[in-house]
């Protein structure tokens, strides 16, 4: 895969004040467990994530109900700690064209609805980003598939 | 490059703190609720993207 250009996507971050952010975002694809409903979200790029975090919300409506019956671990961020729990799934990132199998950390009542980290995503993916022209690339680098 | 993906449009302040159900194509919010249970059930088998719409102003560093 070449290197794919992506803009980055413009949100209002304060409806009071009417300021715009703007974040690295890419579309993606969670498969489901049996007799569950597919996922379709967009994560945040986020190399200050070790690994790929989802909500666990998002884990319950793809089928894994027992979100707790994972791996626990202690996520650390700057405002404290909490408890995630791993569990394998099956992402498909829509706009590279491209399938990874993963252990993601699931997390309740996390800010953001997913968060794409180094461990995984990072890992087989270059990633450069041109956050002053508003802009990412990204380029595969590891082969993928499920 | 892609075109750029604008959901400043279709965000009000009411999705706030909320999971949105935001069609395909990206053009309107089609519902949104506190539950993301409750609104995959509202739902259904549509073809939509699900998003956790931030807290108004709160900076985040995860």
């Amino acid at each position: 895969m070449a290197w794919k250009e992506f803009a980055y996507s413009p949100y209002i971050f304060n409806f009071d004040t009417g300021e715009i952010g703007h974040e690295p975002t890419l579309a993606v694809k969670i498969h489901p467990r049996e007799d569950f409903l597919p996922f379709s979200t967009r994560m945040l790029v986020d190399s200050g994530a070790y690994q790929t975090l989802i909500d666990a919300k998002v884990g319950r409506s793809i089928g894994i109900l027992d979100i707790e019956s994972g791996k626990s671990t202690t996520v650390t961020g700057v405002s404290g700690k909490v408890t995630a729990y791993e569990h394998s799934i099956k992402l498909e990132l829509t706009e590279l064209g491209e399938f990874m199998e993963i252990n993601a950390l699931f997390v309740e009542k996390m800010g953001a609805t997913g968060l794409l980290g180094q461990k995984d995503f990072f890992a087989m993916f270059n990633i450069l980003f041109e956050q002053p022209k508003l802009k990412f690339k990204v380029e595969k680098v590891k082969k993928l598939g499920f | 490059m892609d075109n750029v993906l604008n959901l400043t449009k279709i965000i009000k302040r009411e999705h706030q703190s909320n999971w949105v159900a935001i069609a395909k194509d990206y053009s309107e919010v089609l519902d949104y609720s506190e539950d993301l249970l409750d609104l995959r059930n509202k739902i259904g088998n549509q073809d939509v993207v699900y998003l956790k719409i931030p807290e108004s102003g709160r900076k985040y560093a995860f």
